[in-house]
């Protein structure tokens, strides 16, 4: 299988490249200095092309239009992880295949992440349900809004909801707007994770544990902190 | 299992130590969070050991701070954090600025935690 993906990476580089060279325009804008991703090609209308992770479109555009960016990035830094070519059959063993592959993928360059989904995407077909939550794990930090539903998102809850309940706050401030983020699917369940795992930070009890009887400040502290550390927010 | 680990050789805790945070990475990735937590509590009992050691073994730990496995990284740093602060502070930036979740993200909640004043390494 990591051949496959090779030869795979290989081949839809050659075919960007054969791509890029059809589609060159000399006269195509560029980002002007001083900005992000100055001196950069982009399509004219602000974005620029080499924004990668935002959503569904750049999947499209990358699939339909040339990029010279991903063109020129499209070198994978590392192998990568090992991808069934059939779907496994447990949750447990496809949530570790889109971790790892997330991961993977977060560690590529930005302009190169959606042709590297797409490669994998077309060697192991059964990964396209969950392409948005692998996608969105690469992301790049979102701010606090969850008024519109985003695929590849949940809603997260900054102070864990079901402790603080059985701590006695109220659910109106539990579900308040305030307290709640939609953040990539994937980080959330690695948050989620973190809260009940043990810790040496917190005497060897899980950071859950420790925040029992703690007040709401407290508890907000360590869930944006969390937010922040896991790459969902800016610092 | 305190008396068997107390018949081993430092060198062979270190071994142990080894063996076990990477069962503890497996475990993450395979979300079996029971398994990681008696695999933390055997991590546990083998840093006691060591630290209870003439000249506090623990610094046997140092040595992994190179380990190719990111979870033995972290938790080789964050147990020897009151025997070496600073080398160990650059490992678990270094972790925290990986990218290498969930281990990223732990790393990065203990720096914030020092600052905090709610981590104390003994």
């Amino acid at each position: 299988m990591r051949s496959l993906l090779w030869g795979r990476v290989v081949e839809a580089k050659l075919h960007d490249l054969e791509r890029a060279v059809k589609a060159f325009d000399p006269n195509q804008p560029r980002v002007p200095a001083g900005n992000p991703g100055g001196g950069q090609w982009t399509g004219g209308s602000g974005g620029g092309a080499s924004s990668g992770g935002s959503g569904v479109d750049d999947r499209t555009n990358a699939d339909h239009r040339p990029s010279n960016v991903i063109l020129a990035s499209f070198e994978p830094d590392d192998e990568p992880p090992k991808i069934p070519q059939e779907r496994p059959p447990t949750s447990r063993a496809r949530s570790r295949v889109y971790k790892e592959l997330a991961r993977w993928i977060a560690r590529q360059a930005v302009g190169k992440r959606i042709t590297a989904l797409l490669t994998i995407l077309d060697e192991a077909g059964w990964l396209e349900p969950a392409i948005d939550s692998i996608r969105t794990f690469a992301d790049p930090p979102k701010g606090l809004d969850v008024s519109t539903p985003l695929p590849g998102y949940d809603v997260h809850h900054i102070v864990e909801q079901t402790s603080a309940l059985r701590d006695g706050f109220s659910p109106s401030r539990v579900n308040a707007p305030e307290n709640l983020v939609r953040i990539p699917r994937l980080k959330h369940w690695l948050i989620n994770a973190w809260y009940q795992t043990p810790n040496e930070d917190f005497d060897w009890f899980t950071p859950r544990n420790h925040l029992r009887g703690k007040g709401w400040e407290e508890r907000t502290q360590t869930g944006h902190d969390a937010l922040v550390r896991f790459g969902v927010l800016k610092e | 299992m305190t008396r068997m680990l107390q018949d081993m050789q430092t060198s062979q805790l270190v071994e142990r130590f080894i063996d076990v945070c990477v069962a503890q990475n497996e475990a993450l990735l395979d979300d079996r969070l029971a398994k990681f937590s008696r695999l933390f509590e055997q991590m546990r009992l083998i840093l006691e050991e060591l630290k209870t050691r003439p000249g506090d073994q623990r610094s046997a730990l140092l040595a992994l701070y190179d380990h190719p496995n990111v979870q033995v990284r972290l938790k080789a740093a964050k147990n020897t954090l009151a025997i070496a602060p600073e080398a160990t502070l650059e490992v678990i930036r270094s972790i925290a600025a990986s990218g290498e979740y969930p281990q990223a993200g732990e790393a990065g909640m203990s720096l914030s935690n020092l600052e905090r004043g709610i981590f104390r390494p003994t």
